[in-house]
């Protein structure tokens, strides 16, 4: 039978492949194109801080905060700032970094987005879903339980975590900009046999005046509410609209706990979902006669009108309808647009 | 990534395992293409060739600000945007086309930068205009239709191409903004009653 001695292949297939591996390729030439939002991330030894490649919304670059430490000291300059510890907002074009936001956790050790539970006392939980990407990479499902007594009167969450999982966290960031708020002022008379109903609808200049760069565990895109719950004043209407930039994961090393700080040790990912500069308008500019009072008679007789907005609302298809049809053609929520 | 020193074998050792680790390696580690890379294989072994110096992306509306700007061809509605040149003192097509669509030899036009035109934090802008009539509709049989301008400031109508920024001694450009990247159709908004529309740039 052929032997190879121990000492023979070390010298000649070891020795000669420590000669060639590594082998290193290092790229030469011009970078690929990067898109307006585009984020960056590096550890500063202490922080994980990511920078945004500028990118406009009407014409203006987004305002970001961070703090003097993180801005060149010819922004320091431009923005008189005193120290470096001191808050600042400045535009993305003079390339600040921010440190990341609180983070969430997802999959392995996650908290569940939502539980309920059922007459039996079944309790059933949700949990934002592992892209199939990070999987891939070894994050697993949450399999988190609650456990409950109701003897006791209390509930436990229990995370089980298998051997050489590894834990995703993200953040979100977003666009906001501002935009005037409706607002519906209402006000009530009476006549002989009908209530009179009077709105008049009403805009707030928004304290903002610039679209800002915001952060967090998790952007939450608001439901936009029903015309009735604004129009009767039980949901107020925004100064801003928002919209999603980019989600940014990290990676932990294998058998990382939930709690483990985020260092360096951990591998961040971006996903983007704004890539080109944007505009943004008002669903409808308000005219001048747009603030003129607008009177419903509601058929009640007179004296007996129901203070409740919404029910008042709810005694007639057609005064909901022409109401509705009011306030649709001058409330101000906005949108967003590629350029 | 093999770990070369895992393939080390001590004395009296079998060196089988080794071996078959450095077999696993090897059918895992096949040296395939992609793009910009070119592969040759050699009886002294493979050689790869990688460049991916990829051209930058050639968007509409792509803005070069110096002395001069150049302005990569773009539409509005379909119609290819105008420029005054420079060079020949009249307003040319983006596409380096004639009126009638031929192609000319005087290469593209290029607007000369007017350094005293700037806003008081030394910026600029290269504007898109079209000229849209109230019901929407825009004449591109009129010469100048849609053309590429320099602006101190927002304009209420167009829509900003690039935003440049100037130096302190505002006499030559630190770094241009791109702001646009597609074609666009036009739609109107009204904005008063005095009838005075906001044109909505919205890619085509």
């Amino acid at each position: 039978m052929f032997q190879i001695l121990a000492e023979t292949w070390n010298r000649e297939v070891v020795g000669a492949l420590r000669k060639r591996i590594p082998f290193r390729v290092k790229e030469i030439g011009g970078r690929n194109w990067r898109h307006p939002f585009y984020h960056t991330l590096r550890h500063d030894g202490e922080n994980w801080l990511y920078q945004v490649k500028p990118g406009f919304v009407n014409e203006d670059s987004l305002t970001a905060s961070t703090f003097g430490k993180y801005i060149s000291p010819k922004a320091i300059m431009k923005h008189s700032v005193q120290s470096l510890e001191d808050p600042v907002s400045l535009p993305l074009i003079d390339r600040p970094e921010m440190r990341i936001p609180e983070t969430r956790i997802i999959g392995s050790g996650a908290l569940p987005a939502a539980s309920s539970v059922s007459p039996a006392g079944e309790i059933t939980q949700s949990f934002e879903p592992v892209p199939e990407f990070f999987k891939n990479l070894g994050v697993r499902d949450s399999k988190a339980s609650l456990e409950s007594s109701l003897q006791f009167g209390f509930v436990e969450l229990v995370n089980e975590q298998e051997a050489g999982t590894r834990i995703l966290r993200a953040f979100d960031t977003w666009i906001r900009t501002p935009r005037l708020q409706t607002s519906v002022d209402w006000q009530f008379g009476t006549v002989l046999e009908a209530t009179l109903a009077t709105f008049t609808i009403n805009y707030k200049i928004p304290t903002e005046t610039q679209s800002l760069l915001m952060d967090g565990p998790e952007f939450v895109q608001v439901a936009v509410p029903s015309e009735i719950d604004l129009l009767s004043g039980l949901v107020e209407d925004k100064q801003h609209d928002e919209t999603k930039l980019a989600t940014v994961y990290f990676v932990s090393p294998p058998d990382a706990d939930p709690k483990d700080e985020l260092d360096e040790t951990w591998q961040p990912y971006l996903a983007h979902d704004i890539f080109f500069n944007l505009s943004h308008r008002l669903k409808n500019v308000p005219q001048p006669t747009d603030t003129e009072p607008n009177t419903l008679v509601t058929g009640l007789a007179g004296g007996i009108a129901d203070p409740i907005i919404g029910g008042l609302l709810a005694q007639n298809n057609d005064l909901l309808s022409n109401a509705a049809q009011i306030y649709r053609l001058r409330s101000t929520g906005g949108a967003f647009w590629s350029v | 990534m093999l770990n070369v020193n895992e393939l080390e074998v001590k004395k009296g050792d079998k060196v089988l395992p080794a071996w078959k680790k450095l077999v696993s390696w090897i059918r895992r580690s096949k040296v395939i293409t992609g793009p910009g890379i070119r592969l040759s294989f050699t009886p002294q072994g493979v050689v790869a060739v990688v460049n991916r110096e990829e051209s930058p992306w050639k968007h509409p509306w792509k803005c070069s600000v110096g002395d001069t700007a150049y302005v990569r061809p773009g539409t509005v509605e379909g119609v290819v945007a105008s420029m005054m040149d420079d060079n020949t003192k009249t307003l040319r097509r983006l596409d380096e086309r004639d009126k009638d669509g031929n192609k000319t030899d005087d290469g593209p036009p290029r607007l000369k930068i007017n350094f005293k035109k700037h806003d008081d934090e030394g910026k600029f802008y290269i504007w898109l205009n079209a000229e849209i009539s109230d019901s929407g509709t825009l004449d591109n049989t009129v010469e100048g239709a849609v053309t590429v301008t320099q602006e101190r400031i927002k304009r209420k109508k167009g829509q900003p191409l690039a935003v440049v920024y100037l130096d302190e001694s505002r006499t030559s450009v630190v770094e241009t903004f791109q702001i646009a990247h597609h074609n666009y159709k036009v739609q109107l908004q009204t904005t008063d009653t005095a009838g005075i529309n906001r044109q909505l740039f919205l890619p085509e």
